[in-house]
Parts: structure tokens; sequence; C-alpha cells
């Protein structure tokens, strides 16, 4: 895949977890998650997973040596 | 032997171990201004990435979000850490890695340095150097504020907010003024080290002794329930959780003293590894002080305003023995150290090289070096004097210096990223940022949709930017090809 590819493919996956970031339909869940995590922070580190994954993906495809 | 005599044999025993490495790293600094201030530009994955995030570490973590998580809730975690997570990695890529390499290119040491030089403009370098020094002299404050809290309240007063202030800054000051950089990168690892050992051995003995996660999270439910949610707290609503995650994600980039460590770095490779590693790292850091915050809300109900920024130390003292006390101590002393040097060694090197050296092009190496020491004793000074009014709590002056410093970052990327970007964009761009960014600060641009007045700050700092530069004659191409290299 070229750089270009991998660009649009980091931009897209980006996009699209800035939109679960804002997750207004959480407001008001309630529920623990193992008994003692409340959803919503279990949610967040959810997203922080799927974040480091791609934060990896941007350092083998998009970051190359010289840009 | 007492608590307190325990606590603070503890304090002293950290406190040695870092004027050591000092000295260490002393012994092996050269005079020249490139290892004094970069540690030679040789910093590798390991001492690069606890040099960062050491740096990156203060009271905003340790103290600031706890309380504002004793207010607010869980909620905290989602609206500051996760959105970090995703940020702060892309800036190394987009701006911090681009600025390595023209520095390199270039023999830039300082952040104004290379800017003045990218743009070919003072005008810039100096615009630069006044926004750096508007917004670092309050964020240095959050750090001695933290210490002198932290201190007050372990010792139960033995060691009062004014003398733990001055300890802290007079510590912080011997060690940087002798070894530079490499001193801070070096008691970097260790006091990294130091404090998120101590968060993580501090998290599971509280949860421990409130009975085990469910135990506490079910006192939370039956104190305090609204905090297990979002709800609809204002600092949940779209505008304010969509502006404050853009100014928490690029501002950190922006920060002098980490854009300067961008340049230590030996290599892209070594920037690519600490990019991977901070996600996870800032899960181990930013769930337990969300939690203190949290469960701090159920035992000790009914504190008010900035009086939360003390909760973390509470639970500490309430839930822990004498010699964890003092590693809580000497944790939030690393914190504040571990930033504080780089602070003071970051503004004290733009002032000798890029103002002083500039109304004196004569000036030695070694007058760099003895100018920059005065001017960090001077600075400590500032710094202290503002800290003992406590002017708000602090998450709030952090704030306040984080909207400031995401003004610059159009400046910081299109300087690298777009050839087209000029010296009339970047000053119309800075002038603009933090014009909008003070009127949003008094009212007169409203908060439409609920946004943070950092939103309008960006934005005008952005269109100055793109419309400063389009409207001015582009930078001659030589002058590109020197500092970014050759034109594709």
């Amino acid at each position: 895949m070229s750089r270009r590819a991998h660009r649009l493919v980091f931009a897209g996956l980006v996009g699209v977890l800035l939109v679960l970031h804002l997750d207004v339909w959480n407001h008001d869940v309630g529920g623990l998650v193992f008994g003692w995590l409340p959803w919503d922070l279990a949610y967040h580190l959810a997203w922080m997973a799927a974040a480091a994954a791609v934060v990896w993906y941007m350092t083998l495809g998009p970051w190359t040596e010289d840009g | 032997m007492s608590d307190l005599t325990i606590l603070g044999l503890v304090v002293l025993a950290y406190l040695l171990i870092t004027l050591i490495i000092g000295w260490l790293a002393w012994r092996r600094t050269t005079a020249t201004a490139e290892d004094y201030f970069l540690g030679g530009r040789a910093a590798k994955t390991f001492v690069l990435f606890m040099a960062l995030f050491g740096t990156n570490t203060t009271p905003f973590v340790l103290l600031g979000i706890p309380g504002l998580s004793y207010h607010h809730g869980v909620g905290i975690f989602g609206l500051n850490a996760a959105v970090v997570g995703l940020g702060i990695p892309l800036t190394f890529w987009l701006i911090g890695d681009p600025a390595r390499r023209a520095a390199l290119r270039i023999g830039a040491i300082t952040p104004v340095e290379l800017y003045t030089r990218r743009f070919a403009s003072p005008l810039v370098g100096h615009l630069l150097f006044a926004a750096f020094f508007a917004y670092t002299l309050p964020y240095m404050v959050t750090g001695v504020i933290g210490v002198g809290l932290t201190a007050q309240i372990l010792t139960h007063g033995a060691l009062s907010f004014t003398v733990a202030a001055v300890l802290v800054l007079a510590i912080t000051i011997a060690y940087t003024t002798l070894g530079g950089m490499r001193a801070t990168m070096w008691t970097n690892v260790f006091q990294g080290a130091t404090f998120m050992v101590f968060i993580l051995v501090a998290f599971a003995l509280i949860a421990g002794d409130l009975g085990g996660l469910s135990a506490a999270t079910a006192t939370v439910a039956a104190e305090a329930p609204h905090l297990l949610v979002k709800g609809d707290s204002p600092q949940f609503t779209p505008g304010h959780w969509g502006s404050w995650g853009l100014a928490i994600s690029l501002t950190v980039i922006a920060f002098p003293h980490m854009f300067v460590r961008m340049f230590a770095a030996r290599d892209t490779a070594a920037l690519k590894n600490v990019a991977r590693l901070y996600p996870f790292v800032l899960v181990l850091l930013w769930l337990p002080a969300v939690l203190f915050g949290v469960w701090g809300a159920a035992e000790f109900p009914g504190l008010e305003g900035r009086a939360s920024d003390g909760i973390f130390p509470r639970m500490i003292a309430a839930h822990l023995g004498p010699v964890l006390q003092g590693m809580a101590l000497a944790g939030v002393l690393a914190a504040v150290m571990s930033t504080l040097d780089a602070q003071l060694l970051t503004l004290s090197s733009m002032l000798t090289r890029d103002i002083l050296r500039r109304a004196r092009p004569d000036m030695t190496g070694a007058h760099e070096v003895a100018a920059g020491r005065i001017f960090t004793l001077a600075l400590s000074l500032a710094v202290l004097a503002i800290a003992l009014q406590r002017p708000a709590s602090i998450f709030d002056i952090a704030a306040f210096a984080f909207s400031g410093y995401v003004t610059l970052v159009p400046t910081l990327l299109l300087g690298l990223r777009w050839r087209r970007c000029t010296a009339a964009g970047a000053i119309a761009s800075i002038l603009a940022g933090n014009a909008a960014l003070l009127l949003a600060q008094f009212g007169v641009l409203p908060p439409v949709g609920g946004v943070l007045p950092v939103a309008w700050g960006l934005l005008a700092a952005i269109a100055g930017a793109v419309l400063g530069s389009l409207a001015s004659r582009p930078t001659d191409r030589a002058t590109l090809d020197r500092v970014l290299g050759p034109t594709p």
C-alpha cells in the first residue's frame, strides 16, 4: 500500500475514533463491568485500546522516516 | 521513631538520589550549549520516553484530576485521558518529528531559534518566546502549589506550604543549573519511575483498605451515585467536551519544555517507540487518578471548589502508613521536579540564545550557560511569589495555560508542514489566536454551542496563519530548503 493510501486509511480511523469519543449516548447509562468498573470508564478504556492500536498503525504505515 | 521522622527520611532519600544523579550528569556534561541544553541529541527510546512522560506528568494529573473527579465523577477520564492517548502521539508525528529533523539540519537548540530561522523573522521568534513565557509561568505555578499542598496535608502542617515550595524550587535549580538537559533527562527516568510505581502501589493498597474494588465502587454508588455516570454536568455537554478534548490533545506538543525534548531524540525510531508506549502508560496513571477523586468524594464529602485539590493526599494520609506517605510526597515531588526542571531549562535557553545572543552576538558559549543559570533563579522567584498567592485551583490555572499554548499550534504545525506558510502568517496567527482567546475569556466572543474560549483561539489562529500567508510573499526557497530540506 502506498504512503498516501496508508494516510487515508489512518485519517478514516481517526475520524471514526473521534465520533466514538463524542459518546452522547452514554451520558445516563449506569451499570458496572466486572462488578466494579463503571460503564463510562469501561467504555473509554475500550476506546483507548482502539486508539492505541490506531497509534501503532500510524507508526508502521503513515509515519515514514522522511515525514 | 515518629511517623513524621519516617516520612521525612523517605523524602530525604528521594532528594539525595535525585541530587546524586544530577551530579553524575554534570560530570559528563561539557561546556557546549548543545550538550548542556539538548544532552547531545542522543536520547534513545527508554530515556526519551521517561523524559517526555516525566515532563508531561504534573500535579495537574496527580492532584488536579482527582480534584476535578471529586466534583464531576468518572466522566473526567474520558474527557481528558482517552483523547490524549490519541492526540499526543499524533502531534509527535505531525509536529515533533519534522521539528527534530529541521532542528538537526540547522543546529537549532530551541523552538524559538528553529522558527526564527524557518520564517527568517526575529519577530516570529520574539512573539513565540513571549507566548511560551506567558503560559509556562502559570503552569510552573501549578507544580509548586501541588508540592506545597501535599506537604502541608501529609505532614499535618509541620512542613508549611511556603517552606515546601521554597525547597522544591531550590533543589530543582541546583541540579538543573549544574547538569542541564542531561541531568534533567537522567533524573526524569528516576522521577518517572518513582511516581509511576507509587501510584500503582497506592491504588492497590487504598482499594484493598476500602474493602476491594467492588466495595469501593459500592460505597460511591450509595453516597454519591451521580459520580458514576456523566449525567447532565456542564463539563460533559458536546461543546465543552469537544473543545476541551481539542485543547488537551493539542496543547502538550506546544509546551516548550516538551517540544525541545523532541530535539533531544536520537532518531525517528525513538520517537515512534515513545508514541506507541504513550497510550498504555496514560491508562496506568490516569485511571487511579480519577478513581482516587471519586472514592474520595464518598469518604470526604463536602469539599468546595479548589479545596478538592487536596483529596489525593487526604486519601493517602487516611489509608497508608508513614513510609508510603513519604513515598507519596516523594512521588508528587518527582512529578513536579521532572517538569519544573525542563521548564526552567527551556525558558532559560530561549532567553539566552534567542534574545540575549541576538542583542550581544559576541557572547561565548560559557557566558550563555551562565546567563541561563541567572535567569533560572529569577524565574523561580517569580513562580514562588505567584504560587504563594494560590490564585485559583490547579485545574483552572492549568486550563488557562493549556488554552494559550493551543493558539501556537497552527504556527508550529504549518511552519513545518506547509511551505507556503510565511512570517506574516505566523505573526497573524499568534496575535489573532491570543486576541480571540482573551476576548472569549472575557465573554466578548460568545460560547456558541457551549464551546470553551480555546475553540475561538484555535479558529482565529488557523485563520490568521492561512490568510496572512496567502496575503504575503512566499518565503524564499533557499531558506525553506535550508531548514525544511530540499523542495520535494
